[in-house]
């Protein structure tokens, strides 16, 4: 129960990071920036869950 | 070119019937063996058809499209859905997969209405997924006989190929023709894009990237263009965003596991296959627009034609495969959603009111979904403007069953209490929906705002305030009364 709540407190922030992020603060970036960081942030998310599920 | 894609059209149909009809050995003797392969499946099995069933033709057309026409946000929009899925999933799968073997759940209509008591829910639920999805569904076939018609081969021939295919393949043997011949259309979808954005990438007139990205940045399609406002990217996340729990086609497919392990398996077979192949397809459409700028293919106005243009520029051979692995696509995807509306239908209207034997539940399912699938040709032939634009909205309209799932998968106790506010927050979300449509056209629905909030998360504040306000109210009468003067 105590891995679920800290799993779905993650998501919380994964998703404030993956909508506001882009928004503020990468707003005017140029190059990869903006695909690299969009494609880390659901990389790492991926192997959050994978790292996750192995617990259940 | 049209010999070349007949003969690669020919093996495509007969490797997938035979697959299909390898697949009756699995044996169907009740509905749960026909809607669900009665939580059998094996891992492979599993997450390929959960990711076949997602993934349509929008990916390798839309998406391409829409990355071209207004660059890197598209990647975000994709990318979002691939995020709150696997979470959805991971979060709640578990639960509802146990809940599903022991309440013998075949369809969402009826784990919606058994978790609270209430058949009208069920009924009201499987009306809903009809309206939604038949108009998207359509889509999918209009797409195939769209793309064939884009190389000079007839619109109503694709759509008799579409429909074929999608009913040949479910018939045959229920879900394990679906499910396998998804395991098989999976992996062409996959290996195409590959090849896809291998030969993309070949077509560019330099092997520098600096050139490449410096070509995207001068086109301004590389940071947010001026199309991803944040009401826009809202607008279309939002609805993506709970499509796992609000879209039968793929809530059906967390019972299906023959275990856990399988179960676990699954999630992680589709996130990393949903991630390689969003980052592909967006690539494809980012070097497409790099090969617009480098006058190797012309400028694109109307999106969904992009694909199409790249594929003409290929050989005839991998062109071929190509524009296969798009048909898999919308094939895999329709078949799953006319066995998934067919199972509510059956079960909430059908096998739970009347006594009948298996064998004529399967007749009359078999019925269903013949008549399912003619309609969607039908629609799809005719063309309707209105009835083929709803697609668009199908996941707003099916969004009020968001917070409805979600609940009744946290656990609250004494959902019967809460069943009149879940009717409510159906009735209205969805009406919300229907509304805009109307009022609007659907397209525009999609992307109007009303006091600066898009109707996708109208109907979702809606739906979900009607639930908790009756929560509240029941959590309320429940508490003891502490009158004055009383300890």
């Amino acid at each position: 129960m105590k891995h679920t709540r800290i799993y779905v407190i993650m998501f919380l922030v994964m998703i404030v990071l993956f909508y506001t992020v882009p928004y503020t603060t990468l707003r005017d970036v140029k190059g990869l920036t903006l695909i690299t960081y969009w494609s880390l942030l659901t990389l790492a998310w991926i192997i959050t869950t994978i790292l996750y599920i192995r617990r259940w | 070119m049209l010999e070349v894609f007949s003969v690669i059209l020919i093996i495509y149909v007969v490797v997938g019937t035979v697959i299909a009809i390898t697949s009756r050995k699995y044996g169907i003797k009740s509905t749960s063996d026909y809607f669900i392969g009665s939580y059998r499946l094996g891992t492979f099995l599993s997450a390929m058809t959960y990711a076949a069933t997602t993934y349509s033709a929008f990916m390798m057309v839309g998406l391409v499209g829409l990355t071209y026409a207004t660059g890197v946000g598209a990647l975000g929009f994709e990318l979002a859905y691939l995020v709150a899925t696997v979470a959805l999933l991971t979060i709640f799968s578990r639960r509802v997969w146990g809940m599903a073997r022991e309440r013998r759940w075949v369809s969402p209509s009826e784990m919606l209405s058994d978790l609270y008591n209430s058949k009208l829910l069920g009924s009201l639920v499987a009306i809903t997924y009809f309206i939604a999805l038949i108009p998207y569904t359509s889509a999918q076939i209009i797409g195939i006989g769209t793309l064939l018609e884009s190389l000079g081969l007839n619109y109503v021939l694709g759509i008799i190929i579409a429909t074929s295919l999608v009913l040949i393949w479910t018939v045959i043997a229920g879900l394990w023709s679906v499910a396998t011949t998804d395991a098989y259309q999976g992996i062409l979808m996959t290996s195409a894009s590959i090849m896809f954005l291998w030969l993309t990438l070949t077509k560019l007139p330099t092997t520098d990237l600096n050139i490449v990205i410096n070509t995207l940045d001068n086109v301004g399609i590389t940071g947010l263009t001026p199309f991803w406002s944040f009401n826009t990217f809202l607008a279309y996340t939002l609805p993506w965003v709970f499509f796992a729990v609000t879209n039968p086609q793929v809530v059906q497919r967390i019972y299906m596991p023959a275990n856990e392990k399988a179960l676990k398996k699954m999630i992680t077979y589709f996130s990393i296959y949903g991630f390689l192949y969003t980052i592909i397809v967006v690539i494809i459409g980012l070097l497409a627009r790099v090969l617009t700028e480098f006058k190797v293919i012309p400028f694109i106005s109307y999106r969904d034609y992009v694909t199409p243009t790249l594929i003409l520029t290929l050989d005839p051979i991998p062109a071929s495969i190509i524009i296969i692995s798009i048909i898999a696509a919308a094939v895999s995807t329709a078949n799953s959603i006319i066995l998934s509306v067919t199972s509510s239908i059956i079960r909430d209207f059908y096998e739970s009111r009347l006594r009948v034997s298996s064998r004529e539940v399967l007749v009359v399912s078999n019925a269903v979904v013949i008549t399912l699938t003619l309609i969607t040709a039908l629609i799809a032939y005719l063309r309707p403007g209105f009835i083929v634009e709803m697609s668009v909205l199908s996941s707003v309209i099916l969004l009020p069953l968001a917070p409805i799932t979600i609940i009744s998968w946290l656990g609250v106790k004494d959902l019967k209490s809460l069943r009149y506010g879940a009717i409510t927050a159906l009735i209205c979300g969805a009406s919300i929906a229907i509304y805009n449509a109307l009022i609007y056209g659907p397209v525009r629905a999609f992307l109007t705002t009303v006091l600066g909030i898009p109707i996708s998360l109208w109907v979702l504040i809606t739906s979900t305030s009607i639930l908790v306000m009756n929560y509240v109210i029941v959590t309320h009468r429940r508490r003891p009364q502490i009158t004055l003067g009383s300890k």
